[in-house]
């Protein structure tokens, strides 16, 4: 039994670990996706100028994994324009699939979201370009912060329970 | 849903609101909206533009949001239209913009900074001069001009004559510029333009004149509002075709035509057999058909 109690413990340590990691691996590729996608929107705005419904529309269809949701939700949302404007229903868009990202990225979404559709190409692309810009530099920490700290923390998390087990046993 | 309430959806919920719960009367008789930073909203009745919801003063804020939904939050999309300052709207509206232009070089591009806007409210009217109606029909719906100031019902009218000159099996092709004859929308007429009508939406005139020519063999060639001397030159060349002509102009009437270099070309060249010209008495249109002596 202790031996058994001993395995539960190990191996929930090293589930602890992968569950930390792969929180960091979906973070990584949800912002990873969202650079796609807000380069995709710059793009469509700027030299096809389509109309929001019909970019959500093909972002839903053809964009990103990651982002479908996102895009599924605002292209949904755009039928109820008559009530609320578009930053507002691009807002809860964002606070309900894409809450995983740093808070820096989701401000800077919706910063993004209050320039769309608002104005001329010129300026929604530039709002688009400064979005990307953070959007860019916050994926390259994450990056970063992936490769060092992925293995640590299933290593640390492994080795912490397997102390404990040895401990308890 | 009718044009009136399709105009109202454009505005803030709560202008929306006032104005869906006017008097009947005052709805159906409404030609435009008019919104202005600073005043309270307006409608214009043809007759008189009278204030509604004096409570409420507009700010740019409730100009942005009609934009906002005239456009579907795609202010990029309709860029062309909106440096001729107006924007076309599903159902037939039109939503002219008053503002701060943006320039590039000489060339205006748009307008930023609204200060007003104006939602005109089409309206398509069952029947329109009758009595000239008919007299056009009997001779056959020869090349027609139809002439008065601006808001007094050319568009309606041409829109009427061309249904029925559709309707007795004369093939007549639109160029619609503005979107506002047929008010094509996803491809289809949201007027009733007639069975043997062809519409072609935002080319300018001279150039679907053109194309219409030489694609859609048409009996008879609409143009709303002649205004620019690539107009006339398109008018010009379509009637050396042998193809009959409507079309519309602003002028108080033909002495007022005459006096214009760009127009009295049209006249004195005998172009069009018949002028149409609307005048106002009151809140009621008056419509005198004249034939021009070849």
């Amino acid at each position: 039994m202790n031996l058994f109690g001993a395995s539960l413990i190990v191996v929930a340590g090293f589930y602890i670990g992968f569950l930390k990691a792969s929180e960091i691996r979906r973070r990584v590729a949800a912002l990873r996706g969202v650079c796609t996608m807000t380069e995709l929107i710059r793009n469509e705005i700027s030299s096809r100028r389509t109309p929001m419904n019909e970019l959500f529309s093909m972002l839903q269809k053809s964009g990103p994994k990651t982002t479908e949701s996102f895009a599924a939700s605002v292209c949904d949302r755009l039928k109820s324009l008559d009530e609320s404007s578009f930053s507002e229903l691009w807002n809860e868009s964002v606070s309900e699939n894409l809450s995983c990202l740093p808070q820096r990225c989701t401000t800077a979404l919706c910063e993004l979201g209050a320039s769309l559709g608002r104005y001329d190409a010129e300026l929604q692309s530039a709002a688009a370009d400064r979005c990307l810009s953070l959007l860019c530099s916050e994926l390259a920490a994450e990056e970063a912060k992936q490769k060092a700290n992925e293995k640590m923390y299933i290593g640390l998390c492994g080795g912490l329970s397997l102390i404990a087990a040895l401990v308890l046993v | 849903m009718t044009s009136f309430n399709q105009a109202a959806a454009l505005l803030p919920l709560r202008l929306c609101g006032e104005l869906l719960i006017l008097p009947e009367e005052i709805r159906n008789a409404a030609e435009e909206i008019r919104l202005r930073a600073g005043q309270a909203i307006s409608l214009n009745t043809g007759n008189s533009e009278e204030n509604f919801v004096s409570d409420y003063t507009v700010s740019s804020e409730d100009l942005q949001t009609v934009l906002e939904k005239a456009t579907g939050a795609s202010v990029h999309s309709v860029e062309s239209s909106l440096s001729a300052g107006y924007i076309a709207v599903k159902g037939g509206l039109r939503v002219g913009l008053c503002g701060t232009a943006i320039m590039k070089g000489d060339r205006l591009c748009g307008v930023r900074r609204l200060s007003s806007v104006s939602i005109r409210i089409p309206h398509e009217a069952q029947s329109c001069a009758e009595a000239e109606a008919e007299a056009l029909e009997k001779a056959n719906f020869p090349s027609t001009l139809i002439i008065s100031p601006p808001g007094y019902g050319k568009t309606t009218c041409m829109r009427y004559l061309i249904r029925r000159a559709s309707d007795c099996g004369f093939r007549v092709s639109v160029a619609d510029e503005r979107g506002e004859l047929a008010a094509v929308w996803e491809g289809q007429a949201q007027f009733n333009v007639g069975r043997h009508t062809d519409v072609f939406t935002s080319a300018p005139k001279a150039e679907a004149a053109k194309l219409l020519l030489r694609a859609m063999n048409p009996d008879i060639l609409a143009m709303d509002e002649i205004s620019a001397a690539d107009d006339v030159r398109a008018v010009c060349d379509a009637a050396g075709c042998g193809v009959r002509l409507f079309a519309t102009a602003h002028a108080r009437d033909l002495e007022d035509m005459l006096k214009r270099p760009i127009y009295s070309e049209l006249i004195n060249e005998k172009i069009f057999d018949r002028v149409l010209t609307i005048r106002k008495v009151g809140a009621k249109r008056k419509y005198e058909l004249k034939e021009l002596l070849k």
